[in-house]
C-alpha cells in the first residue's frame, strides 16, 4: 500500500526558516573524530582547573570502552568518527545583543528570543554549535544573588561551587553519551538560585546545532537552594542536511529543601539528529521537581528524566509530550526512585505516532525499602494515526517496600471515526476533525507550558498535521 | 469460543506462558494466580501475541506476596501488523503482605498496527488494614477478616472463568492456599 504523501505549507514558515543554515566565517572548528588531543584541546581554550581535565580524559577513556544498553535503538546511521566535537562561532560571548554579528542573531530573531527577553523572561541564553554566544540576566536577580551564567564562566567565577556539584548525578560511568558528554562538553548553564528567592519570570535557553555532522555537548548544573523556585526552559534548532549530527546533553539539578523547580524542553531538532540526553534531579525534603518534555524533532531521542526524591515528602513529576513522524522514533519516559517516606511522584506521557513514525515509552518506577507510604502514578496514553506506525510501552517497577502504593496504566488507541465524523457533521473538514482530536489529546500536557510556548507548540502540532487524512 | 488458561502458582520457580492468537476473530485469556508464600523468586514471563485480524486476549494476574518472597512479572502484549481490529488487555494486580517482600512488575505493549485496542494496568499496595479493621469492628475474627479479604482479592477475577469446572477446581485450590496465609507472622 502506498504511503500517504502529506503536503505541508513550504514557503515563509517558522520551520522552513530555521531549516537553513546560518553562513558565516567560524572562529574555529576541530577536524572531524575524537581522540586525547581534542580533549586537551577544548580544556584548555576555556582554562580550566587541573580536576576537569583530569576528568575529562577519565570520561573519553569510560566512552571508549562503554556500549550501549542492549535495548537501546540502533546508532548504526551515526559515525562517531565523522562528527565535528568542537565548533566556536565566536572568539568570546557577546556582552549584548547589539554585538552579537548579523549572521548569528537572525536565527534568534526568528523564533523571537529578543521579543521574549524584553517581555516574559527573566534572563536568557543563546547557544550556537559548542560556544554560549550571547546571554543576560535581569538586574534585580543579579542583585537578589542569582546566577546565570554559562557552565564555563560558572567553573571559571565559582570554582568550588562547580566542584562540589559537578558529575555528582550524572558521573561518566552513567552511561556511554553521559562520558561522551562529560569528555567534550562545552556550553550550557550553571544557574544558582540563593534560599528564599523565588525567581518568578523563567530562564531561557535556546541551543542551535548550524553545522553539518556536528555534536553538541551542553552541560547544565543547576543548583536550587532551599525554599526558592526557578522555572527554567529550553529549546532547539537545527538546520536540515543529510548527514547525522548528536546532540548529547547532561543535566543536573539539586532542589533542596523545600524548593520548587520546573524544566521546561521544546525540543524540535530537525530528522538528521540524534538526540541522547541524561537528566537527573536530586530532591530533597518537601521539595518539588517537575519535568515538562516535549519532543517534536530529531531523528531518535533517547531521553528519560529522573527524579532521585531523597527526602521525606519529595515530589516528582514528568509531564512528557512526543511526536513521532516518518523516519522518527521517539524513545522516551522517565525515572523516579522513591529513597524516603512520603514520597510522591507522578509521570504523564502522551504520544503520537503517524506515517511509520514509532514512539516507545521506556520508565522506571523504584521504591526503595524504607520509603513508608511512598505512591506512584504513571499514565501513558498513545495514539497511533495509520498503520505504518507503531508504538511501546515498557515500563519497569520495581516495588520493594510493602508500605506504599504503585498504579500504573496504558492505552493505546486511535482517532474515533465517530468522532471525526461528528465534528465534519459540524463544518470541519477531516482534516481539520482530526488536527482538533489530537490537539485535544496533548492538551493536559500542553496546558502546562507558559502561553506563548504552549501557542507556538501548538502551531507546530498542527504544521505535523496537515495532509494527514486521505 | 473462547479459549482459556488458568494457572495457580504457589512455589518459587521461573518460567514462560505465551497464548498466540492465530486464527481471525480468535478469543483467548489467560488467569495467573499467584501466591507466593514462600522465600525465592518467581519469575514469570507471560505473553499475548495477536496474530490474525480482530483477535481479542486478556492477561489477567493476581499476586499475593508475603515476606521475603520476590516476584518478578512480566507481561507482554504484542500485536503484529497483521492483527488489525485486535482488542487485548493486561491486568497486573499484587498485595504485600510482608514488610520485606518485593515486588517486580514489567507489563509490556508492543503495537504494530492499527487500527486496534490495547493497554494494560499494574497496581500494588499493601493489605488493607483499615478493611480488616472494619470487619472486627462487625464482629468478624482477623482470621476470618483476613480470609474475607484475600478471597475476595482472588475471587473478583476467579468468578469470571468462564468454564465451570476450571472455576470450581481453581476456587477449591485457591482456598486451600489461602488458609496457609498468616498475616501477623509477616
Amino acid at each position: 500500500m502506498e504511503k500517504r504523501k502529506r503536503k505541508k505549507r513550504t514557503s515563509g514558515n517558522l520551520a522552513t526558516a530555521l531549516a537553513r543554515a546560518d553562513q558565516f566565517a567560524y572562529n574555529y572548528q576541530s577536524p572531524p573524530g575524537l581522540d586525547t588531543q581534542l580533549v586537551d584541546e577544548i580544556s584548555g581554550a576555556k582554562n580550566e582547573p587541573p580536576w576537569m581535565r583530569q576528568l575529562r580524559q577519565k570520561a573519553l577513556k569510560i566512552f571508549q570502552k562503554q556500549k550501549m544498553p542492549p535495548w537501546a535503538p540502533s546508532l548504526q546511521d551515526l559515525n562517531f568518527q565523522n562528527l565535528r566535537y568542537y565548533l566556536r562561532p565566536l572568539p568570546q560571548a557577546s556582552l549584548s545583543w547589539d554585538e552579537v554579528p548579523p549572521a548569528l542573531k537572525r536565527t534568534f530573531e526568528k523564533i523571537g528570543l529578543p521579543r521574549a527577553e524584553q517581555e516574559i523572561l527573566a534572563g536568557v541564553k543563546a547557544q550556537f554549535d559548542s560556544e554560549v554566544i550571547y546571554g543576560s540576566l535581569r538586574q534585580e536577580l543579579a542583585q537578589q544573588g542569582v546566577i546565570f551564567l554559562s557552565m564555563e564562566e560558572g567553573l571559571q567565577q565559582y570554582p568550588e561551587l562547580v566542584q562540589q556539584y559537578f558529575a555528582r548525578l550524572v558521573p561518566p560511568a552513567d552511561n556511554k553519551m553521559a562520558a561522551l558528554n562529560t569528555a567534550v562538553w562545552s556550553g550550557g548553564s550553571f544557574i544558582y538560585v540563593p534560599p528564599g528567592v523565588k525567581v518568578k519570570r523563567p530562564l531561557q535557553v535556546y541551543f542551535r546545532i548550524n553545522s553539518e555532522s556536528a555534536g553538541q555537548f551542553e552541560r547544565t548544573l543547576i543548583i536550587v537552594d532551599r525554599e526558592a523556585e526557578l522555572h527554567y526552559i529550553e529549546g532547539c534548532s537545527a538546520p536540515l542536511f543529510s548527514r547525522a549530527s548528536l546532540h548529547a546533553a547532561v543535566v543536573e539539578i539539586f532542589v533542596h529543601k523545600g524548593a520548587k523547580m520546573q524544566y521546561t524542553t521544546i525540543q524540535n531538532w530537525y530528522k538528521n539528529v540524534f538526540n541522547l540526553v541524561t537528566k537527573r534531579a536530586r530532591v530533597e525534603e518537601g521539595a518539588v521537581m517537575r519535568w515538562l518534555d516535549g519532543n517534536l524533532g530529531s531523528r531518535l531521542t533517547m531521553k528519560y528524566p529522573c527524579c532521585l526524591l531523597a527526602g521525606a515528602g519529595a515530589r516528582g513529576e514528568t509531564l512528557s509530550l512526543s511526536w513521532a513522524g516518518e523516519g522518527q522514533h521517539q524513545d522516551l519516559g522517565a525515572k523516579m526512585i522513591h529513597l524516603a517516606p512520603q514520597t510522591r511522584s507522578r509521570i504523564i506521557s502522551k504520544s503520537v505516532s503517524k506515517e511509520g513514525g514509532r514512539c516507545s515509552y521506556r520508565g522506571l518506577i523504584q521504591i526503595n525499602p524504607g520509603a513508608h507510604q511512598a505512591r506512584a502514578k504513571v499514565v501513558c496514553d498513545a495514539l497511533l494515526l495509520d498503520s505504518f506506525s507503531r508504538s511501546d510501552t515498557y515500563p519497569v517497577n520495581r516495588i520493594n517496600e510493602s508500605d506504599s502504593i504503585f498504579e500504573h496504566e496504558a492505552t493505546v488507541s486511535q482517532v474515533g471515526a465517530e468522532q471525526i465524523h461528528y465534528l465534519q457533521s459540524r463544518g470541519l473538514t477531516a482534516e481539520e476533525a482530526e488536527s482538533l482530536l489530537v490537539s485535544g489529546f496533548l492538551e493536559p500536557i500542553i496546558k502546562e507550558i507558559p502561553l506563548e510556548y504552549a501557542v507556538e507548540l501548538n502551531r507546530l502540532i498542527e504544521l505535523e498535521m496537515e495532509g494527514s487524512v486521505g | 469460543m473462547e479459549q482459556e488458561k488458568v494457572y495457580l502458582i504457589q512455589d518459587p520457580g521461573e518460567d514462560k506462558i505465551v497464548l498466540s492468537l492465530q486464527q481471525e476473530e480468535e478469543r483467548g485469556k489467560i488467569y495467573f494466580f499467584l501466591l507466593a508464600l514462600q522465600q525465592g523468586l518467581y519469575h514469570w514471563q507471560l505473553a499475548l501475541e495477536h496474530c490474525a485480524a480482530r483477535t481479542w486476549g486478556r492477561i489477567e494476574v493476581r499476586a499475593l506476596v508475603a515476606a521475603k518472597a520476590k516476584i518478578k512479572i512480566q507481561g507482554r502484549i504484542k500485536i503484529f501488523p497483521t492483527a488489525r481490529g485486535s482488542d487485548s488487555f493486561l491486568n497486573l494486580k499484587t498485595i504485600f503482605i510482608g514488610p520485606t517482600a518485593q515486588n517486580w512488575l514489567e507489563p509490556q505493549l508492543e503495537i504494530e498496527t492499527y487500527p486496534v485496542r490495547a493497554g494494560h494496568a499494574a497496581t500494588s499496595s499493601g493489605f488493607d488494614l483499615r478493611a480488616l479493621t472494619y470487619l472486627r469492628a462487625r464482629g468478624i475474627s482477623p482470621q476470618q477478616g483476613q480470609q474475607l479479604l484475600l478471597q475476595g482479592f482472588f475471587y473478583d477475577l476467579l468468578k469470571t472463568i468462564k468454564s465451570p469446572q476450571l472455576r470450581s477446581q481453581t476456587r477449591q485450590r485457591l482456598k486451600d492456599a489461602l488458609l496457609k496465609v498468616k498475616l501477623d507472622e509477616n
